[in-house]
């Protein structure tokens, strides 16, 4: 049946929700394939139906149709991961983890780079400086200032912005300004304890 | 919520500070704990609406500048005052804010970029835009980068005359039909709601500080001159 | 007010997704303050772009040396490509690439630890395995095999194949036609045809099989088309895998640098390389082989060919060797030694030379010094000494070495390959000899596809052989006649033995793709 490669990429999105499966080139390039052969069958019959035999206009439009639905899922699928890896730059910060790397393509990654981008201008130009607003951080209402961490690796030194520095070895358990952990319990640095 | 604005006036006193002052363009004074509360409606409403509403520029300059002179203030006092806390907890709870404001921005021009983008095209000079400038440059950045990726990955190797997006029809427009909570604020003497029909509209009146349940098509308008207040 | 300068420069970090650690927060305000407030912020702007665009971090965290390396790299930006226009890259750098079949990718190989220069037993299978893994993706990409697209036309879908594994025809007992099979030439058993692939290994019988183009040998990779009956599989084509275009394998792999190299990606399609390239349109590259240093003639035509090239010097002039007329004895290397030094003072003579030309030595397979196994390190220093002191530009390299030249890719051998694949070939083709070894080299993708008794190669380093993706040019340096061929956008040519015809050899002109014959005649 036509167009079964590309409503087989759409599945495979749909069944991953959660994360971020390999970029599918090769299914990519095959529904490519497919619309290209498509598409030089349908020139050969338009010639022939536009010349008067007007018998091969049903296949003319059956292909047609075939074109119009691979687009839109090709079109939908990378979309769609274009969506998820946006999502990425909200989690993880602008570095991606080096498995969801390995699922992107390069394409992929260059858009990744440019939002990030885009976003860093646009939250420059809020505020100025040091008072700029990070968007992506301060995702919950603020209950306390400071906050009980604990630490999951060794990340060595870290400066806060009072200018104090906190050796963060592994397990250890400190407070410290809810602000400047965010970021790094959205990576998975540290943990908050209540 | 209101408790924020409240906790502030009665910090601001505390410091002496209670006359923080800030001018908007059109002369209109407000006092902190004003500017605090019109920013938690807007960031309400914000919230609730099915569509992007006019950006609220000069509230959120205004608070950031509030943030900013707070927060200058504060280095002068010891960290282990208490008052050092409650106040710094006041300035977390209105960056809060903002940020969510923005950030709620922020997803629905992502989520309705291509309706966006036309109206702006469309609007003429002298009608206000719904995107700030730097809103704007962020959803044609964002819009020109998403059709070159989708360019270099696909259309590229498409057969020639299917090579471009019709966008238009891909554009996803926020529903204007959906039902919201709205609380009035004024007395709003005809509004019109449609009545089931394709074409009836029956004229209600709306009193003060009641609560109703509407379609957001028909408050839009008392939305934005304030009328009502989304819940 | 440092203090403030330090919170920008954590916001801005912050803005992009990174935090950065304290140490490099201090190096980057030492590297910015001199500067004004404007030039800061862009400055700071740009390191941050380098430090993404360099993607070595491996998580958000900046260290100090992401900043330095990002810095380095701000100043030289415009410095580092031109600096590396004629690039010599020696046979044990070639970085090394495994496919991984799952992913249909090929990843970087990294060591755990350097690669030993004799392998473990286990090296010589997987040299093999890694070949055939090129070749068998390769080929099940082309379009012969590949499953016919829906939608096509009747006549596309005729000509399809399908490549079979070896276990296949081993699990059959009935007689099985029309099978197209992908494996080595191997004799198992003393004498007896074998072909073998990853599941297996069958008997082949080449009675009536009809050859198509090019030097088959054992251990290199067929394509044999036939009937399976009674355990031995009947060929009635033997043909090479087809070659692949350099551009397509770029098409499937993208930009990974798989030549070798200081840069990440490749170079071929660098736009400014190509743009310093037209800037010189009439550069060229000079070929010679077998230039046996201690015959005075064949000094006397160097310094003739020096000074004919002095007013208009080439790139660069490669000498492959032997450089000895005679066979190695234990006074070899003082005697080359000796050569080379004289060689260093007639080139001194023609200055313009010693300016702008860079000499490459390429050792061949009777130089004193290691034994001739591939690839071959360069000559040893104890030989090349004097010479590098004279002209410090000299470049002594491997055996086979590659040469980057702007986007152009150049591999160089000086081995009788030809001649040894000549001499063993199972079925030697009648016509153009030349054109037969281009077409095999481009199919087999590997510069000797030879037997390991016949031209031995470290296992380990099987790798730095491999021809794949094709390179622009192969430069062999074998004891028959010079000869020129192309095969799939390679050129392939031999500039013949300098010093035994007559004073023959060869120049490559990059921007055209063109080889000139040359000699030195008498005069």
């Amino acid at each position: 049946m036509f167009a079964q490669k590309g409503v087989e990429l759409v599945q495979e999105l749909e069944r991953a929700r959660d994360f971020l499966p390999p970029f599918n080139e090769d299914g990519v390039r095959q529904v490519l394939e497919e619309m290209r052969a498509l598409f030089e069958e349908n020139q050969r019959d338009a010639s022939s139906a536009v010349a008067g035999e007007s018998e091969y206009i049903t296949s003319v439009h059956i292909r047609h149709c075939a074109l119009e639905r691979n687009k839109r899922c090709l079109m939908a699928y990378l979309y769609n991961r274009l969506e998820r890896i946006k999502e990425h730059r909200w989690h993880f910060g602008s570095v991606l983890p080096s498995d969801i790397k390995a699922n992107i393509c390069e394409p992929e990654a260059q858009f990744f780079i440019k939002y990030s981008k885009s976003l860093a201008a646009y939250m420059k130009s809020i505020g100025e400086g040091s008072y700029s607003l990070d968007l992506t951080q301060n995702l919950k209402p603020p209950k306390n200032l400071y906050i009980q961490v604990k630490c999951t690796t060794e990340f060595g030194e870290f400066e806060t912005e009072d200018g104090d520095i906190v050796v963060l070895k592994k397990n250890s358990l400190h407070l410290l300004p809810r602000v400047q952990c965010e970021l790094l319990i959205a990576q998975g640095i540290l943990e908050h304890v209540s | 919520m209101a408790s924020y604005s409240g906790n502030l006036t009665q910090l601001s006193d505390l410091f002496g500070t209670a006359d923080t002052i800030s001018e908007t363009e059109d002369a209109e004074f407000l006092s902190a704990s004003e500017a605090v509360k019109k920013l938690e409606e807007s960031w309400l409403n914000e919230m609730l609406a099915p569509e992007l509403l006019s950006p609220q520029t000069e509230l959120v300059d205004c608070l950031l500048e509030q943030t900013k002179n707070m927060e200058e203030n504060l280095m002068a006092i010891s960290k282990s005052d208490f008052r050092f806390a409650l106040h710094r907890m006041e300035v977390e709870r209105i960056r809060y804010v903002v940020t969510s404001y923005l950030r709620i921005r922020l997803e629905k021009i992502e989520k309705f970029l291509g309706y966006l983008l036309n109206n702006e095209n469309k609007r003429q000079r002298n009608e206000p835009s719904l995107l700030t400038e730097d809103e704007l440059k962020f959803a044609q950045e964002l819009n020109s980068n998403t059709e070159t990726h989708l360019k270099t990955l696909g259309l590229r190797h498409m057969p020639t005359n299917m090579r471009e997006i019709n966008t238009q029809k891909f554009i996803t427009t926020p529903n204007r039909d959906s039902y919201v909570f709205v609380c009035v604020k004024d007395d709003a003497p005809s509004v019109l709601v449609s009545d089931g029909t394709s074409e009836g509209e029956i004229e209600v009146e709306l009193l003060k500080n009641s609560q109703h349940l509407l379609p957001y098509r028909s408050i839009s308008s008392l939305l934005q001159n304030n009328t009502v207040n989304l819940l | 007010m440092n203090s403030r300068f330090k919170n920008d420069i954590v916001m801005t970090f912050k803005l992009n997704g990174l935090t950065v650690r304290s140490e490099a927060t201090k190096y980057i305000i030492g590297l910015l303050t001199p500067l004004h407030k404007d030039e800061q912020v862009q400055w700071l702007e740009k390191l941050i772009d380098v430090i993404q665009k360099q993607g070595l971090l491996n998580s958000t965290t900046v260290e100090k040396s992401h900043v330095e390396r990002a810095a380095k790299e701000c100043c030289q930006n415009e410095f580092d490509e031109t600096t590396v226009l004629l690039n010599v890259i020696s046979a044990f750098d070639v970085p090394k690439f495994v496919y991984n079949t799952e992913r249909k990718k090929y990843l970087s190989f990294d060591a755990p630890h350097s690669i030993n220069l004799f392998g473990d037993p286990r090296d010589k299978s997987e040299m093999f395995r890694h070949r055939y893994a090129i070749l068998h993706q390769r080929t099940s990409r082309h379009s012969l095999f590949t499953p016919s697209v829906l939608g096509s036309g009747s006549t596309a879908s005729q000509n399809k194949y399908q490549l079979q594994p070896i276990e296949y025809l081993l699990g059959m007992s009935t007689k099985l036609t029309n099978l197209v099979v992908l494996g080595m030439l191997t004799y198992l058993t003393e004498g007896k045809l074998h072909l073998e692939d990853m599941t297996g290994s069958v008997p082949i019988s080449l009675k009536d099989t009809n050859f198509h183009g090019g030097l088959f040998t054992e251990n290199c990779f067929v394509l044999g088309q036939g009937y399976f009956q009674d355990g031995v599989f009947h060929i009635e084509h033997l043909g090479m895998p087809p070659p692949e275009p350099a551009k397509i394998t770029r098409t499937y792999f993208g930009n990974t640098n798989f030549f070798g190299g200081s840069s990440t990606s490749t170079l071929k399609v660098s736009v400014k390389l190509k743009a310093i390239e037209e800037q010189n349109p009439d550069a060229m590259m000079v070929f010679l082989s077998d230039v046996w240093l201690d015959q005075t003639r064949v000094m006397e035509k160097l310094r003739i060919l020096f000074a004919g090239y002095c007013e208009d010097p080439p790139i660069c002039f490669v000498l492959m060797g032997n450089f000895l007329s005679g066979t190695t004895c234990n006074t070899s290397s003082s005697h080359l030694r000796q050569l080379f030094k004289s060689l260093a003072e007639m080139i001194k003579e023609f200055p313009n030379l010693v300016e702008q030309t860079r000499f490459i030595f390429v050792p061949g397979p009777s130089d004193s010094g290691f034994c001739n196994i591939l690839p071959r390190p360069p000559l040893a220093e104890v030989i090349r000494a004097e010479f590098v002191q004279r002209i410090p530009s000299g470049i002594f390299t491997t055996n086979p070495c590659r040469i980057q030249y702007g986007t152009k890719e150049i591999v160089v051998l000086r081995e009788d390959i030809l001649t040894k694949m000549c001499r063993n070939a199972i079925n030697f083709p009648s016509d153009d000899i030349p054109q037969q070894f281009a077409k095999t080299l481009t199919s087999q993708g590997h510069l000797c596809p030879l037997p390991g008794e016949i031209c031995p190669v470290y296992w380990p380093y099987d790798h730095a052989l491999y021809l794949y993706p094709l390179p622009d040019v192969v430069v062999v340096g074998d004891r028959l006649g010079g000869f020129t061929a192309q095969n799939m956008d390679c050129v392939i040519f031999n500039p013949g033995p300098f010093s035994r015809n007559n004073f023959n050899f060869k120049v490559y002109i990059p921007i055209r793709s063109q080889v000139e014959d040359s000699e030195i005649g008498d005069t």
